[in-house]
């Protein structure tokens, strides 16, 4: 039996031009308003989910500082009832005041508890789903979504913030392990997707917001600074990861190269399913482009990031995709391949501490893009 | 260590493979009958093949199989038909193939629960206990008013209304052992249903599960079945305590619908095997149960995963089962980070590295869970996550202990204990794993200390129900690597003082004699196999498990670690700052040999 192994790695697609198909899927079935061959942009809207019932909590003891008693006697309205938006839920006079509670959006009242609450029971706009990306929808999946083309510049990351965006690709940053100053942020970023370098401190997430920009990247994200960027408006994409490493270089490369070209930024990220990464495309007006196949067992020259302490987040080449068992420095035993790094030092490496760049080894043979 | 306790019979099957689905790996083991008895062969891993792009489980395990075929030089896997190559079943005479395959997985998110009782007495909270070794998650518990309009336990019907929105929860759970004919509060609950399900999408509507006297829980299924899926659980009117058994089916067949058979690949590899696929933990728990009755000892068994973590505590009457989803060392490390704060984790990180560094790098692995430890400090900290989660673990049902396992001043007392989990099987040095199930159990007493290298022991509760000998030859090959005995002191001392004399008496007569002080850890050894002769001499208050100042003569096994004196009392004492703490368990660990 051959003992070779082949191991196929985590990747991560960092690639000067590939062709790229997104579903767009809706979480219910519903409406597409799209059909194969039309070309679309991202904030088209290329689907629409059906309207759902849910629950909206309307805690009239509160909003009106009312004792739990006094709120059940401010309540005009009565279960089973059914309310408009604006409409008057709760009035309570007094003799220099009154005060006064409108329902929030249309519904039916479905309780009213002890402690006045109205519960509302509203039904809510459908999802509606937009491209998200410029290109051509190649497929249709009645009811369920669509599938978009795009060739284009595409860099993963590994954190986002769950926002979407698009604009134009701004470098501030000079290197990959350059860092931006809050002061940079001027008039001349609004609406930008700005490359920020190394990281981003606190006040450069105010400065970019007062900004209005529409992304940030970055390579790396202080811990205690994740929740900050969780609640921009904007898209925030990481790249590297939260242990402060330089941007990987074939990523600012690509970056670097489309600095002033339209970009979309997908900073989509769930820690439950760790294979669906945020993303940005820079669309190429170019037809020829390869597709992305995923599971590609490692190979010889392909670029790839390390994972593992002490190489955290070094970049290098594939000199022997397996090299069998080794020990590590912790005593723990396992199975790893040897990695070249840019000094000419070779490392062995775990097979699971290794993450595929793919698409960075044809990073040299690219030109630079010309014209968008 | 185990074994001759087992009956052997007769059966058929002589080879079998086993695979383990888990929520971040997929093991694979192959044992075999080598000289008439069963022996473990090889075994492999890969990771779990849940998401894109295989999005199907069977490739992971064919993956680990794979592994399995080259440690072991056998073909196992063939027939490259449409789906690709199965297992080859049964085993032919070239020794291809095997004569069975067995699957457990863990690889699935929690069915939610939400709890509705009209009173609940003893038995219907012990019927509620089993629902804790289900993976299910419990997010809510209502107690039905006595009339529409009044509070639901401690909620009110917002808090419910609110519940059923946020959370969707696949099960209703009804419980009314107290009642034989419908009230108006029961009415009131299924007017409070009809409008739940009003949420719901028709086909995705929660299965209600009826816990009651049969003609009371006859009467609402007939309402109920029309609106939801239902699942009644009669019981006599004198017989609420078998509701926890007709519970345990239902749970059972629940969990397999709803989870186990959704999960992608399922189809395809429950048609390899004749054997059912069945959850992990309820495979673990039969196991232990097994084990304790054979031995009529108490177990404790603790198994910490990726997504969840389980506990068994069984002796020759008693099991206790309960998975805690959502407590493991996967992706959720950065809530339990949130939870437990950075202190009580990092404070078992022996070293110097920056506990900013230290988040970052707890992050980074919760980001990439199959990145292995490659550096010491990556490794302390892998150590020091499994212990949060541990310590979250057993928290609560350690502070309700029955009193079998009831030791010293209340902390938790067994024969032995048994870990598994990744951090734990995959420690290099045993007394890695023996200090981290010592310092979060902290058990009082005699104990001895095992843990489940191979993976094997949900293999050992699905072989019970089919191959009891195989179970038995396992366990008389020492499968459980025994770490080795630990002998706990107890009671009021003061660090650097005498607390202990004991002398350690050889087979061949030989005698050597240690005096214990307060506070340390020793390690004496004694290799697995060999058993010794202790004698126990503990000062005026100090208790080693049969009461303050009782000496004690005993035999005792060895293991990897060997034999092991913990002095440092219960419950562990902390130097107030953290570098202090760390230095602390640099000196524990340091003292163990780890």
């Amino acid at each position: 039996m051959e003992p070779f192994k082949t191991y196929v790695p985590e990747e991560v697609i960092v690639s000067p031009r590939v062709r790229v198909r997104r579903e767009r899927m809706l979480r219910s079935l519903g409406q597409l308003f799209v059909r194969i061959g039309q070309l679309v942009h991202p904030h088209d809207v290329v689907a629409k989910g059906p309207g759902h019932t849910t629950i909206h909590l309307v805690d009239v003891a509160a909003e009106l500082k009312l004792k739990p008693k006094a709120a059940l006697k401010a309540i005009l309205v009565e279960p089973g009832q059914t309310v408009k938006a604006e409409e008057l839920l709760a009035r309570q006079s007094g003799l220099f005041h009154r005060k006064e509670l409108r329902a929030p959006v249309d519904g039916r009242v479905m309780q009213i508890d002890p402690l006045g609450r109205v519960v509302l029971q509203v039904m809510a706009e459908g999802e509606t789903l937009r491209a998200g990306l410029q290109g051509k929808v190649i497929n249709l999946m009645p009811r369920h979504g669509v599938v978009i083309e795009s060739v284009g510049a595409f860099v993963q990351g590994v954190w986002g913030n769950g926002r979407s965006h698009v604009g134009i690709l701004r470098l501030l940053a000079s290197s990959p392990d350059d860092q931006v100053s809050p002061e940079q942020f001027d008039v001349s970023v609004r609406g930008s997707i700005v490359v920020v370098g190394r990281t981003a401190s606190a006040d450069v997430f105010e400065a970019a917001a007062r900004a209005r920009v529409h992304g940030l990247i970055m390579a790396s994200l202080r811990p205690e600074l994740l929740d900050v960027a969780q609640q921009q408006d904007y898209a925030v994409v990481v790249t590297e990861g939260v242990v402060g490493a330089a941007m990987a270089p074939p990523i600012f490369d690509i970056l670097r190269r489309h600095d002033g070209h339209e970009a979309v930024v997908h900073a989509v990220f769930s820690p439950a399913r760790p294979r669906l990464r945020p993303d940005i495309l820079i669309p190429l007006q170019v037809e020829d482009a390869p597709l992305f196949h995923a599971g590609r067992p490692l190979a010889t020259g392909d670029v790839v990031r390390l994972l593992a302490p002490p190489l955290l987040g070094k970049v290098g080449t594939v000199r022997d995709p397996w090299v069998g068992l080794g020990m590590l420095e912790s005593g723990v035993e396992a199975e790893g391949c040897e990695v070249e790094l840019a000094d000419g030092s070779v490392h062995f490496v775990p097979l699971h501490a290794v993450e595929r760049l793919t698409g960075a080894e044809r990073l040299g043979e690219e030109e630079e893009p010309s014209e968008i | 260590m185990f074994g001759d306790e087992f009956v052997e019979e007769e059966t058929g099957s002589e080879s079998f493979l086993y695979a383990d689905i888990g929520s971040i790996w997929t093991r694979a083991v192959l044992v075999d009958q080598v000289d008439g008895r069963y022996s473990f062969v090889a075994r492999g891993e890969a990771r779990t093949t849940l998401e894109y792009p295989a999005a199907n489980i069977v490739e992971g395990v064919r993956e680990a199989v794979q592994e399995v075929e080259r440690a072991s030089s056998r073909t196992l896997l063939g027939g490259d038909g449409e789906s690709g190559p199965q297992v080859l079943l049964p085993e032919d005479d070239d020794g291809d193939g095997v004569d069975a395959f067995l699957v457990t997985t863990s690889a699935f998110r929690p069915l939610k629960a939400m709890v509705f009782s009209t009173e609940l007495s003893a038995e219907a909270r012990a019927a509620l206990a089993a629902l804790h070794a289900f993976y299910v998650d419990v997010v809510g518990t209502f107690t039905v008013p006595q009339k529409a309009g009044g509070d639901w336990g401690d909620h009110s019907l917002a808090d419910l209304f609110q519940t059923v929105d946020r959370q969707r929860p696949d099960v209703v759970l009804f419980v009314a052992l107290d009642k034989a004919e419908p009230t108006p509060s029961i009415e009131h609950f299924l007017e409070v249903l009809n409008t739940c399900n009003d949420l719901y999408d028709v086909r995705q509507r929660p299965t209600v599960v009826l816990v009651g006297q049969t003609t009371l829980v006859s009467h609402l299924a007939a309402q109920i079945e029309t609106m939801n899926p239902v699942e009644p659980v009669s019981v006599g009117e004198d017989e609420a305590a078998g509701a926890r058994e007709a519970l345990v089916n239902v749970m059972g067949k629940l969990l397999h619908e709803r989870r186990l058979a959704r999960l992608p690949g399922f189809g395809a590899l429950q048609a390899w095997s004749e054997t059912p696929v069945q959850p992990t933990a309820v495979a673990q728990a039969r196991a232990i149960e097994l084990l304790a009755r054979q031995l009529r000892r108490r177990l404790v068994f603790v198994d910490v995963g990726g997504e969840h973590s389980h506990l068994v505590m069984a002796d020759a009457d008693f099991t206790y089962s309960m998975v805690r989803p959502g407590l493991g060392l996967g992706f959720q490390l950065q809530e339990l980070l949130k939870r437990v704060g950075a202190e009580a984790i990092f404070r078992w990180v022996p070293g110097l590295l920056p506990e900013r560094e230290l988040e970052g790098l707890l992050i980074h692995r919760s980001w990439y869970p199959c990145v292995p430890p490659a550096t010491r400090d990556a490794l302390w900290l892998e150590q020091a996550a499994g212990r949060a989660v541990l310590q979250e673990l057993v928290a609560g049902p350690f502070r309700h202990l029955p009193d079998s396992f009831r030791g010293v001043n209340g902390h938790v007392t067994c024969d032995y204990v048994i870990g598994a989990g990744g951090v734990i099987q995959g420690a290099p040095e045993p007394s890695q794993a023996l200090l981290l199930l010592l310092d979060t159990l902290q058990p009082t007493g005699i104990v001895h200390i095992m843990r489940d290298r191979l993976g094997l022991v949900p293999a050992l509760g699905v072989l019970s129900q089919t191959e009891p000998e195989a179970v038995a030859d396992l366990l008389a090959q020492h499968i459980l690597e025994s770490l080795g005995t630990v002998v706990v002191l107890s009671g009021p001392f003061q660090p650097g003082k005498e607390v202990l004399q004991f002398r350690m008496i050889h087979p061949d007569g030989a005698t050597y004699t240690v005096t214990v002080e307060g506070g340390r850890i020793y390690r004496e050894y004694l290799a697995p196999g060999m058993r010794l002769e202790l004698e126990l001499r503990p000062a005026r208050k100090v208790d080693v498990g049969l009461g303050p100042g009782q000496p004690v003569r005993i035999h005792v096994p060895g293991g990897t670690v060997g034999l092991v004196i913990d002095a440092r009392g219960r419950p562990l004492t902390w130097p107030e700052t953290l570098v202090e703490q760390r230095r602390q368990v640099q000196e524990w660990l340091f003292d163990v040999g780890g």
